[in-house]
C-alpha cells in the first residue's frame, strides 16, 4: 500500500516539494513553487546545462584555435599581429625575421635599425619574432608558424647559443615551454624532436577538453592582469612588448655597476648547472639543420647570430663546452654554407645586464650595429646577393 | 599541497606523506589527491559514485549503502589510509557503544556506556586536536615558573589531524546522547551507522548531521528525481561558485595582508578584512552548498548551514543563520543541559559565554580561537542587555524597525562579526597587531591589487542576497525557461572556472 502510495506522482512530488520546503535554501525558492510538472523541466534543465557546458566549452576551443588564435600563445600571437600591422606600412621593404630566445627578445630593437637605417626602398624591415626560452626545437617550431601564417621573409637570423643546445632532462626545451600554448600544427615538430611527444600531445588534448579551467590564467590575464598580483602575472613575456616585436629588457645604466653585479650574480649558479655535463644534443643539431633547409626551400636566406655575451659570462664557459660550440658552429658553417654573424663580443659588459642579456641601452646600440650587417646580407636588391 | 596561504587561518597541522605505503593508497592518492569538492578529481569521483549508485536496482538498498560507505572510505583513504581506518574504527566502536546502550535499562550502565563513548570520542579529538596547544602551554607555564620540564614543546606542524575530526565527534557523540535519552533508538545495522559517519558529503566539514534525521533517510526508498537532481545540481554550482570565484578571489586580497599585518597600512587592513569576511562566509558556505547538493544528487537531504548570515539584525540573529548545525547542535547538548535560558539572567549569560568559549575552543586548538567565542559570548550578552534596555523604549524599538534602523543594526552587526574575524586565527599577537592598525592610521605597503575587483565581488554579492531576500529572484526563476536556466548554470560554472584562482585547493574549515 506504501509503495503504491509512494509512486504516484503527485503525492510523491508534492512529498518532496514539502522536504524541500524544509531546506530554506535562498536559491531553492524557484523550485518550490512549481507545480509537480516541473519534473520534465528539471529534466531539460540538466540536459540544456550539460549541453551548454559543452557549447561553451567548445566555444573557447574555437575561440583559441581558429578565431584568435593569439589567445592560445599571446607571446608569438601578438607579435604576428605587430608584424602583419608593420607589414601594411612597409610592403616592398624585404622582411628580415629574428627568430631566437630572451636574448634575441630583448637584445634586437628593430625600432634602432628603423632610426639609422638609409632610407632607401630596399632597406631591410627588421621584425622581432623571437619566444623566450626558445632553443633550436623551438626555433624551428616558431619558423614553421611563421610560414604557416603566410609570412615570406626574405632573410631569417637563427639565434644560435650554445647553452641552449641541451635537450637532457630538465634543460630539455620541453620542459621549458608549456604545451597549453601548443597549436594542433605544432604536432610535427613536437612528434619530430619531443622526447615525450606522446605526453605531451596527451596533454594538448586534455588542455582541449578542459579550455576554460585550464587556460583561465591565460585568458583572464590577457583580459585584465589587476585580477592577478603581481608575482602571479605570467604575463611578462609579452604584456611590454613595442610594436616591433622587441621585449624590452632590464634596465640597468651602464654606470650601475652595483645592479649589473647582483643580476650576474643571480644568474651565476644556474648558468654553471646549465654548464655542467654540457653536450650538444644531437636533436638540437637536426633542428637546427632542419630549419636552415626550411628557409631555403622558401627561397629566402638564413643566417646564424651568436648574441653578445660579457667576458665574466663567457669565461664560465667550461673549456670542453667553449671548444666542441665553437667546433658545432664551424661544422654548419661548413657543411651548410650558412654565414655566422658572430656579435659575440660586439658590447661592452656595461650594455649587458647580467652577463648575457642585453640591457635596452645595449639593445638600442647592438641593433644599430646589427642593421647594416644584415642589409648587406641581403645586398642593395632586398634580395639574396 | 600548499599551506602557506591559509596558514594565518587555521591550525597550522601536517598533511600526510604517501612514500611509504601501500600501492594501492598511493594510486588512489593520485587519482584523488585533496578532498574538496571544487577540484576536477572529485567531481570525476562524484560522476563514477552516482553512476553506480544509480545503476544499482532500487531493491538493492543495502548494496546501494554499501557502496556509499566504500566510496566514502576511499575517499578518506585517499587522503590517508591510516586515519581512514582510525575513523572506521572508532564507528565501529560508537556502533557498538549504542547497541550495548539498548541492550539494557540499567540507568548506571547506560550512563556508564554513555560516558565510554563520549570520553573515546572526545579522547581521539583531544589526542590529535588538541594535545599540542595544551602541552606547549604547560611546558610555556612550567618554564615561566623556573622549571624545566621533561617533554620538548611539540612543533605544530608535525602533527597530523585527521580531516572532519571536529564535525565526526559531534556527530558521534550526539548519536551517544540522543540513546542514551532515548530520543532515538540505537541503530541495530551497522552499514547504515557507517554511512551516518563516514558519508562522504559531510565528513570534510559538515553540515553536523543527527542521527535521527540521517538514519531514517537511510531507510528510505531512494528513486531517481530530476527534480532532485536539479537542486543538487543548483545547489553544487551555487557553492562552487561562490568558493571558486569569491573566496579563492578574496583569498588574494587578504592572505598577504593578514599574513603581515605589519608591513601593511591601515587602508589595506580594513580592505583585507573585509575581503576576510567576504572569503570565510562564502568558502564555508560554498562548502556547505556543495555538500547539500552532492548528498542530494544521491537522494539524502543534509541540515541547511547558512542563511546569509550578513543580513543578521544582531548577533543571536547572526548564529542563527551562519554555521546552523554547529549552533543548533552547541544549543542542544551545551547550552540547554546547562540550564539555557531558564533561572536568572546571569545565569544565562554564563551559560552563553561557557557555550561559546567552547565553540571557539571547537574551531582550534589556540588562544585566538578562544578569544574569539569569549568575544561572541560578549556580544550575544550585550545584546541581551541592550534587549533589556529597549524594552520599555518603545520609540527607540520603533526607530529600530524601520528600514533605516534595520539597515543600521545590520551594519552594526556586520561590523562587530567582521572584528571578531580579526581574532579567528591562532596567533593573537598577529591579531593584536591588525587591530592596532585598523584603529591607529599607520603607514606602510597598499594592496597588492586593484581593490575594483574587491568592491565589484562585494556588491555582487550584496546583491544576489537582496535579490533572494526580496524574494525577486524567487520569481524570476521560477518564470524563466527550463533552458534558460540549464544555461545560466553553465554560465555560472564555466565563470568559476574563469574567475578561480591558479593554485586554490583548500577551504578554511578543512581540518576544524
Amino acid at each position: 500500500m506504501r509503495s503504491a502510495a509512494i509512486t504516484r506522482p503527485t503525492q510523491r512530488f508534492r512529498r518532496l516539494s514539502l522536504r524541500l520546503r524544509v531546506v530554506k535554501v535562498p536559491a531553492l525558492r524557484g523550485v518550490r513553487v512549481r507545480s509537480p510538472r516541473r519534473g520534465r523541466g528539471a529534466r531539460v534543465v540538466i540536459f540544456s546545462f550539460l549541453v551548454a557546458v559543452v557549447l561553451l566549452h567548445g566555444a573557447v576551443v574555437l575561440m583559441m584555435d581558429v578565431v584568435w588564435p593569439r589567445l592560445r600563445d599571446p607571446e608569438y600571437g601578438l607579435r604576428v599581429a605587430a608584424l602583419q600591422q608593420r607589414l601594411r606600412e612597409y610592403p616592398q621593404r624585404p622582411l628580415v625575421l629574428a627568430i631566437g630566445n630572451s636574448r634575441t627578445a630583448m637584445g634586437i630593437r628593430p625600432e634602432a635599425w628603423e632610426a639609422v637605417r638609409p632610407g632607401t626602398p630596399n632597406d631591410p624591415l627588421l621584425f622581432n619574432m623571437a619566444i623566450v626560452g626558445s632553443g633550436p626545437i623551438l626555433e624551428l617550431l616558431t619558423l614553421r608558424r611563421v610560414y604557416a601564417d603566410g609570412f615570406r621573409p626574405d632573410l631569417v637570423l637563427l639565434e644560435y647559443w650554445p647553452p641552449f643546445l641541451r635537450q637532457d632532462g630538465e634543460f630539455g626545451e620541453a620542459a621549458r615551454f608549456d604545451p597549453r600554448r601548443l597549436r594542433w600544427s605544432d604536432r610535427a615538430t613536437i612528434r619530430s624532436y619531443y622526447p615525450n611527444a606522446a605526453a605531451v600531445e596527451r596533454r594538448m588534448w586534455l588542455t582541449r577538453l578542459n579550455a576554460i579551467s585550464d587556460n583561465r590564467q591565460s585568458l583572464l590575464i590577457q583580459t585584465d592582469d589587476d585580477w592577478f598580483p603581481r608575482p602571479w602575472r605570467i604575463n611578462g613575456n609579452w604584456v611590454d612588448l613595442d610594436p616591433w616585436g622587441w621585449l624590452p629588457g632590464m634596465d640597468p645604466a651602464p654606470q650601475d655597476v652595483a645592479t649589473r653585479r647582483r643580476l650576474i650574480e643571480h644568474q651565476r649558479p644556474f648558468a654553471i648547472d646549465r654548464f655542467q655535463g654540457h653536450t650538444i644534443h644531437p636533436e638540437s643539431d637536426r633542428a637546427i639543420r632542419e630549419a636552415v633547409a626550411l628557409v631555403r626551400a622558401q627561397g629566402a636566406e638564413v643566417a646564424l647570430v651568436y648574441l653578445p655575451e660579457s667576458a665574466e659570462y663567457q669565461s664560465w664557459y667550461p673549456p670542453d663546452v667553449e671548444h666542441a660550440a665553437c667546433a658545432h658552429l664551424a661544422t654548419l658553417c661548413r657543411e651548410l654554407g650558412v654565414p655566422v654573424i658572430n656579435t659575440r663580443d660586439w658590447m661592452d659588459e656595461c650594455y649587458l645586464a647580467d652577463g648575457f642579456h642585453l640591457s635596452r641601452i645595449g639593445a638600442t646600440l647592438f641593433t644599430a650595429r646589427l642593421g647594416p650587417v644584415m642589409a648587406e646580407l641581403l645586398g642593395p636588391s632586398g634580395k639574396r646577393p | 599541497m600548499s599551506f602557506a596561504l591559509w596558514a594565518h587561518t587555521t591550525v597550522a597541522s601536517a598533511a600526510p606523506s604517501y612514500e611509504s605505503e601501500f600501492a594501492y593508497f598511493r594510486w588512489l592518492h593520485e587519482l584523488l589527491p585533496a578532498p574538496f569538492f571544487h577540484t576536477q578529481p572529485f567531481l570525476v569521483f562524484l560522476a563514477g559514485v552516482l553512476v553506480a549508485y544509480w545503476m544499482i536496482p532500487r531493491r538493492w538498498m543495502m548494496a546501494r549503502i554499501w557502496l556509499l560507505v566504500v566510496a566514502s572510505f576511499h575517499f578518506y583513504a585517499a587522503w590517508s589510509y591510516e586515519l581512514a581506518f582510525l575513523v572506521t574504527g572508532t564507528t565501529i566502536a560508537d556502533y557498538l557503544f549504542g547497541r550495548c546502550m539498548g541492550l539494557t535499562n540499567r540507568p548506571r550502565l547506560r550512563r556508564a556506556i554513555l560516558l565510554s563513548s563520549i570520553g573515546m570520542n572526545l579522547g581521539i579529538l583531544c589526542y590529535f586536536k588538541y594535545r599540542g596547544f595544551f602541552l606547549n602551554e604547560l611546558y610555556e607555564a612550567l618554564v615561566t615558573l623556573g622549571y624545566s620540564p621533561s617533554f620538548a614543546p611539540l612543533d605544530p606542524l608535525t602533527i597530523i589531524i585527521p580531516f572532519g575530526i571536529s564535525f565526526y565527534t559531534f556527530e558521534a557523540i550526539s548519536y551517544a546522547v540522543d540513546v542514551y535519552t532515548r530520543k532515538i533508538e540505537p541503530e541495530k545495522s551497522l552499514p547504515r551507522f557507517l554511512l551516518f559517519i563516514l558519508f562522504f558529503p559531510h565528513l570534510v566539514a559538515g553540515p553536523i548531521v543527527r542521527a535521527g534525521d540521517f538514519l531514517r533517510q537511510t531507510r528510505r526508498p531512494k528513486r531517481w528525481n530530476w527534480l532532485r537532481v536539479q537542486v543538487g545540481v543548483q545547489l553544487f554550482l551555487i557553492g562552487a561558485f561562490k568558493k571558486m570565484a569569491i573566496a579563492d578571489r578574496m583569498a588574494l586580497f587578504c592572505d598577504p595582508v593578514l599574513s603581515h599585518p605589519e608591513a601593511y597600512n591601515s587602508v589595506a587592513m580594513w580592505f583585507a578584512v573585509l575581503a576576510y569576511s567576504v572569503r570565510i562566509y562564502c568558502d564555508f558556505s560554498g562548502y556547505s552548498d556543495m555538500a547539500i547538493g552532492a548528498a542530494h544528487l544521491l537522494g539524502y537531504k543534509l541540515t541547511m548551514n547558512f542563511n546569509m548570515p550578513y543580513l543578521a539584525v544582531n548577533v543571536s540573529d547572526f548564529w542563527r543563520r551562519w554555521h546552523i548545525s554547529l549552533s543548533t547542535w552547541l544549543r542542544d547538548y551545551v547550552f540547554i543541559p546547562l540550564g539555557g535560558s531558564r533561572g536568572s539572567r546571569w545565569l544565562n549569560y554564563r551559560n552563553l559565554m561557557i557555550t561559546m568559549t567552547l565553540g571557539g575552543l571547537w574551531h582550534g586548538a589556540a588562544w585566538g580561537y578562544i578569544v574569539w567565542g569569549v568575544a561572541h559570548g560578549a556580544l550575544l550578552v550585550i545584546h541581551k542587555q541592550f534587549q533589556f534596555f529597549c524594552h520599555d523604549k518603545p520609540r527607540l524599538t520603533a526607530f529600530l524597525e524601520t528600514a533605516l534602523g534595520t539597515g543600521l543594526r545590520i551594519f552594526v552587526t556586520f561590523f562587530c562579526v567582521s572584528m571578531c574575524w580579526v581574532l579567528f586565527q591562532p596567533q593573537l599577537s598577529q591579531a593584536l597587531v591588525v587591530f592596532s592598525k585598523l584603529f591607529y592610521i599607520q603607514p606602510g605597503l597598499r594592496l597588492e591589487m586593484s581593490n575594483q575587483s574587491l568592491w565589484a565581488t562585494v556588491i555582487f554579492l550584496l546583491v544576489c542576497q537582496w535579490l533572494v531576500r526580496s524574494g525577486l529572484w524567487a520569481k524570476i526563476s521560477a518564470r524563466m525557461p527550463a533552458p534558460v536556466l540549464g544555461a545560466g548554470y553553465a554560465v555560472c560554472l564555466c565563470t568559476a572556472l574563469v574567475l578561480a584562482p591558479a593554485n586554490s585547493s583548500t577551504f578554511i574549515y578543512f581540518q576544524f
